[in-house]
């Protein structure tokens, strides 16, 4: 047993990856900037017209009073919790579309109308996976899309009208 | 004992941590603005530093998984390895303490674990097995010092 070993090597090892990282990025197709792009979502205003883009950055945040408009107003709400989460409790008449799980071909999708507004919703605003649903459902020609960021917590703590479901 | 510091038992666990880096290097080099995306989601780096490591991490994994396998420097690479390790480890682990809901990205895009104990402990597992290279490993040069590093 010995556990003698050399700094230099253990840097050279590390450069080489790195170098090899960076110069791989640079000319794979799949490649990411250097910098990443920050994503803050701009907040939506009551007075304003729902506008059609197809800009992430007009993915609109949504404040809990004014999730409640919409939700009063009827518009579909999206779960992008996982399946367990979704079932233990939800916003009444929500779908779960677990963000996780996303893929083009995934049947929440046919619930789910591309000019429709919909307002989607993870468990606060610290989970992030319903800002990235948006991102990924406005790639797909999505139009009119709404992050709940306070999300079931906030609901949770309103007294708002919530369900639970079965697992399938 | 013996068992312990056989030099092809030893190298069985190089080959699986070695294995473990490189599956986990490739899923993330395939698809690295997922894995930007998971490094964002705890929370953890400033905004401008998650690309670096994001392009930088998989690569080391992949290189440090390689010359494990491979036998060679490998406890320059057991370091390496376990201090990685170490790090996601308590990553996840600050997070699972914030109450963080997020996937791991452990193993890139095919990978929707949740942080949480089990990553935990199956962490720690890996971080035995590569203290344990890092002892017992093999800390002769290669043997043939004009081996060109395959990579």
């Amino acid at each position: 047993m010995n556990i003698s070993f050399s700094i230099n090597k253990i840097l050279y090892i590390l450069a080489v990856a790195v170098v090899l990282g960076f110069l791989y990025n640079h000319f794979s197709p799949s490649g990411i900037n250097l910098i990443r792009e920050e994503i803050v979502l701009e907040e939506y205003n009551s007075d304003e017209s729902i506008s059609n883009t197809a800009d992430y950055s007009k993915i609109k945040a949504v404040k809990i009073d004014d999730a409640y408009q919409f939700y009063l107003d009827g518009v579909t709400f999206v779960d992008s919790r996982d399946m367990w989460e979704f079932g233990d409790g939800h916003i009444a008449g929500a779908i779960n579309f677990p963000e996780i799980e996303f893929s083009t071909d995934h049947p929440a999708l046919k619930k789910l109308d591309k000019t429709e507004p919909l307002v989607i919703y993870c468990s606060s605003a610290d989970c992030g996976t319903s800002t990235d649903l948006a991102i990924k459902l406005q790639r797909l020609g999505y139009q009119n899309l709404f992050v709940f960021e306070e999300g079931w917590d906030a609901w949770l703590e309103r007294d708002y009208p919530i369900e639970t479901s079965v697992v399938e | 004992m013996k068992l312990i510091t056989n030099k092809y038992f030893v190298w069985t666990a190089q080959a699986f941590i070695g294995f473990v880096f490189i599956y986990s290097g490739l899923e993330k080099i395939t698809d690295p603005a997922t894995f930007s995306d998971a490094i964002a989601n705890y929370k953890l780096l400033p905004n401008f530093a998650i690309n670096f490591f994001a392009v930088a991490v998989p690569w080391i994994e992949l290189v440090v998984g390689l010359l494990l396998i491979f036998n060679f420097y490998v406890k320059e690479n057991a370091i390496i390895y376990s201090s990685l390790m170490l790090v996601f480890t308590l990553m996840i682990l600050i997070s699972v303490i914030r109450g963080l809901d997020i996937s791991c990205g452990c193993f890139g895009t095919t990978d929707t674990q949740k942080v949480g104990l089990l990553k935990i402990l199956e962490n720690l597992g890996l971080i035995i097995l590569g203290i344990y290279v890092l002892f017992y490993g093999d800390s002769s040069e290669p043997e043939s010092p004009n081996t060109q590093n395959e990579n």
